[in-house]
This record gives C-alpha cells, sequence and structure tokens, in this order.
C-alpha cells in the first residue's frame, strides 16, 4: 500500500523540481535498475541505455505520480522490466544471440578468474531458463523484491510466482549438479 | 503462536524463496524462523543456501560516474529541450514567413508562455495552432 511506500516523499519533490531528491533517488535506484537490465540484457551497454529510458519515464511520471495500489520501486521494476523484454522480442525477430556474452569492464586479478568463471557459468545457467522463471529468480533473488511486489511487476499472481521461482531453482539446481559433476 | 506453516509449506518456501527467510512471504516470516530451528528444517535450508551461494556468484558492475551524470542529465533535459524546440520552431517559421514579414511576424508569433506541449513539432505546437 501506499502507506508504506518509502518512496513517496522522494518522488513528490522530484515531481516539485527538488534536485537534491532527483540525486537521492538515482542514487538509490540506478545500481538496482542497472543491475537489472545488465542481467535481463547480458549487454552492459544495452542495459545502460535501458536504464537510462527507465529514468527518463520516471522523471515524466514524478510530477503525476499519486500513492496507489503499488510502490514507486515495483513501478520502476516493471518499466525496466517491459523496456528488457521490448530489447529482447527485437533481439529475437533480428536473430542476433540471444545473450551477448559481453564481460564487465575493468578485467579481474588472477585470484578471483575462477569466481569471475563460476559466475558467468550462473549467468549462462540462468540465461537458460525460460524467460518468466529467469525474471521470477532475478527479481525475487537479486532485486530483493517481497513476493507481492515482485508478482506485481510480473503481472501475475503471487501463487504463479512461487511456482515460477520453484521451478526455476530447481532448474538451476539440476544444472549445478550436472556442471559439477562434468567438473569433477 | 497457531502453527499455520506446515512443514510441507516450509520446504515449499525454501525451494521458492530460498534460505533467505526475510525473503519469504511476510505472514509465515515470524512461524518459519520458529520451524528453522528443527533439525530437518534447518536441513532444508542449508540446501537452500548451497544453491543461494551459487547464484551470488554472479555480479554485475556498479553505474558508472558517466552514466550516473547521463541520468541525471536527464532530468533536466526536458526543459532545455522544450527552450531548443522554441528556438527551432521560431527559426522555421520566420523562414516560411519569408522576407516580407521576416523577424517581425516570427516576434510577433512569440508566445508568452516559452512551453511547449507534448504535441510540439519542429514547425510549432501543433495543438495550440488554428485551422
Amino acid at each position: 500500500m501506499s502507506m508504506d511506500d518509502p518512496d513517496t516523499g522522494l518522488v513528490a519533490r522530484i515531481g516539485q523540481g527538488d534536485e537534491g531528491a532527483t540525486r537521492m533517488l538515482v542514487g538509490a535506484k540506478l545500481p538496482r535498475i542497472l543491475a537489472l537490465a545488465r542481467r535481463m540484457l547480458g549487454d552492459a551497454t544495452e542495459a545502460e541505455d535501458v536504464a537510462q529510458e527507465a529514468f527518463v519515464r520516471a522523471w515524466r511520471q514524478a510530477s503525476r505520480w499519486r500513492p496507489g495500489a503499488e510502490r514507486f520501486d515495483t513501478w520502476l521494476h516493471m518499466v525496466t522490466l517491459n523496456l528488457c523484454r521490448d530489447r529482447l522480442r527485437r533481439r529475437r525477430e533480428t536473430v542476433m544471440p540471444a545473450l551477448p556474452d559481453i564481460a564487465d569492464p575493468a578485467p579481474p586479478a588472477d585470484a578471483a578468474l575462477d569466481d569471475v568463471a563460476r559466475g558467468r557459468a550462473v549467468q549462462q545457467a540462468i540465461a537458460a531458463l525460460p524467460e518468466r522463471q529467469r525474471e521470477a529468480i532475478l527479481l525475487v533473488h537479486y532485486q530483493d523484491l517481497s513476493n507481492i511486489a515482485a508478482a506485481d511487476a510480473m503481472e501475475v499472481s503471487v501463487e504463479a510466482l512461487e511456482s515460477l521461482l520453484s521451478r526455476g531453482r530447481r532448474s538451476l539446481r539440476a544444472t549445478f549438479v550436472a556442471r559439477d559433476m562434468a567438473d569433477d | 503462536m497457531t502453527n499455520s506453516l506446515s512443514e510441507a509449506r516450509f520446504i515449499e518456501m525454501a525451494e521458492a524463496y530460498g534460505s533467505v527467510i526475510a525473503r519469504w512471504p511476510e505472514a509465515v516470516r515470524a512461524e518459519a524462523m520458529a520451524m528453522a530451528r528443527l533439525p530437518g528444517m534447518r536441513a532444508v535450508l542449508v540446501e537452500a543456501e548451497r544453491l543461494d551461494a551459487r547464484l551470488d556468484l554472479w555480479t554485475v558492475a556498479a553505474p558508472s560516474p558517466a552514466l550516473r551524470d547521463r541520468v541525471l542529465t536527464s532530468r533536466r533535459t526536458p526543459l532545455a529541450r522544450r527552450a531548443r524546440l522554441w528556438w527551432s520552431s521560431i527559426g522555421i517559421a520566420t523562414a516560411l514567413a519569408g522576407a516580407a514579414a521576416g523577424s517581425v511576424a516570427a516576434s510577433a508569433a512569440l508566445p508568452l508562455d516559452h512551453s511547449v506541449s507534448d504535441d510540439a513539432t519542429a514547425f510549432g505546437d501543433l495543438s495550440q495552432q488554428d485551422s
């Protein structure tokens, strides 16, 4: 409910042109929104474009934001999710690879290479999940959204979200077990 | 405390939301915390934690200062863009008016309010034009 939305006051100040509030919102939300886009798209440049577009929409929304059934943070996640879905759809239509494997900048030291490789294996396993299972895991595990907020952002029921999460995690566990056995 | 969270449901929750009970539905958290002390349920959480730890290996880079600046600038852009659109519409209107009308016609067309609506085009604000 809006009464519980910690962003309501901040968004109202942004709507009135308060630059300090704008900076606070960007500081708090940009890392999360960029992370979601990065994990959805697997491409750093596209993720930055999506994050920027999501905030442009937030600025437009700020002056007319009316606290309602959903939180501002949930709304922002929903916008980001939809922008990413659009890009993935366009990518499929132009027969591009689903998830380009572009490394983040600043290559790690040798000691961290193993973790990076294992992190990339996680990325690949999640990328191989059906789209809705992938979204559910990104929103709940990585974005730390509550079950209600994640279900709202995906526009599904909480029961459906739970089912997507269970199936996704079961599938990931099986993938990792198979991979570990192959590595041994 | 009412015992509405069965062991079967506890396992379902762990399979869906993982080992961090703070991520579980708010309604069952307190009860789940209490149940987590039972050896059988503890083992369920340990198993879920193994997968959580694996998922946590996938990290992504934080936003660059350049992106942060671009996002902050995008908040200010609408006003600047409005001003640019306004000036470009005046410039084009002046050219179309021709030498006879020239800048006099253009200055006469200056709106008191410099804002431009969403219907603004390079040829001016369509919503403001008489048919």
